[in-house]
């Protein structure tokens, strides 16, 4: 009798199941690496933008309007990031991907206003926004302010600043 | 090659691509994070250079010497009663100094500004009727 060329039953189910479970795993390892990255992108733009405030070193416009109305902005200030966690907020058919909802705790003691802390936070969550669209190169899809920013299957928005 | 391997390779890949993304953002961010130390370096040096030159009192001078850029940008300081700009173009820094008034070399210039790679001699002068105020000038 000759056995040549002949494979058990057993090894044919193994290689058939093999493949499909590392489909499942790279589709939920894919899904669970983007979130990861998106929120290393946005502790990378938070610490950026608190150390961005804290040296008050602002764009024109800002400049401009911190000049007239926050005057204490244009000094230098102690901007901490103690932390950011994020909400998902469920799939968004208009813009069919889930939504993320960013959230950054932040502390400075020299800051007392309620309207400077605004500014600082507005500041920071800029930098969280634009921090993930560029890690994920969707620059072109946001606006000026990345508002919100995407990455390819959630879009990100960013609730107030928590200061503590 | 066996379907293992390629699926391996490909969320390899793609954790890989998104590590690039992170780096490259990184980079970016201690980039401008350098541009606005050095700003601000330089902002308060020359706020911190007016106030010894009056804290020194009449006669005193003293010379400050401008960076040749600003993490290869260039730049503009201008100093005026509010305080002393630090202009990047697209970027501002701001800083306050304790003087009573800074003037250029004519004694009636109300807007200094200068400019990278130069020198400036700092000198605290006293008027006719007492006032005490510092002149700017530029200097080999």
């Amino acid at each position: 009798m000759d056995y040549q060329g002949q494979i058990s039953i057993e090894f044919m189910m193994i290689m058939a199941t093999i493949p499909m479970m590392l489909l499942l795993m790279a589709t939920f390892t894919c899904e669970s690496s983007e979130l990861t990255l998106a929120m290393a992108a946005a502790r990378n733009g938070a610490t950026q933008g608190a150390s961005l405030d804290s040296l008050a070193v602002y764009p024109d416009q800002a400049f401009s309007n911190y000049s007239q109305k926050n005057q204490r902005l244009l000094l230098p200030s102690r901007v901490q990031i103690l932390g950011i966690e994020y909400q998902n907020q469920g799939y968004n058919p208009v813009y069919q991907k889930t939504k993320i909802q960013i959230r950054a705790y932040a502390s400075d003691p020299t800051l007392k206003t309620r309207e400077d802390k605004n500014c600082m936070g507005e500041r920071i969550n800029y930098y969280i926004r634009k921090s993930i669209a560029g890690t994920f190169q969707t620059d072109h899809m946001s606006n000026s302010v990345f508002n919100p920013a995407f990455s390819h299957r959630y879009y990100y928005t960013t609730a107030d600043v928590k200061w503590c | 090659m066996s379907a293992e391997f390629l699926l391996a390779s490909m969320v390899f890949l793609i954790i890989l691509s998104g590590i690039i993304g992170i780096a490259e953002e990184r980079s970016k961010s201690v980039y401008s994070i350098q541009e606005s130390v050095e700003a601000r370096i330089i902002a308060e040096k020359v706020a911190q250079s007016l106030e010894d030159a009056y804290s020194g009192g009449n006669g005193h001078e003293l010379i400050v010497e401008m960076s040749p850029s600003i993490n290869g940008r260039d730049y503009r300081v201008k100093i005026n009663s509010s305080g002393v700009l630090v202009d990047m173009g697209s970027r501002n820094c701001f800083s306050t100094y304790l003087a009573p008034r800074v003037t250029g070399p004519k004694h009636t210039e109300k807007n200094i500004v200068l400019y990278p790679s130069k020198r400036y001699r700092i000198t605290h002068q006293r008027d006719e009727d007492g006032n005490h105020f510092l002149v700017i000038q530029e200097t080999i």
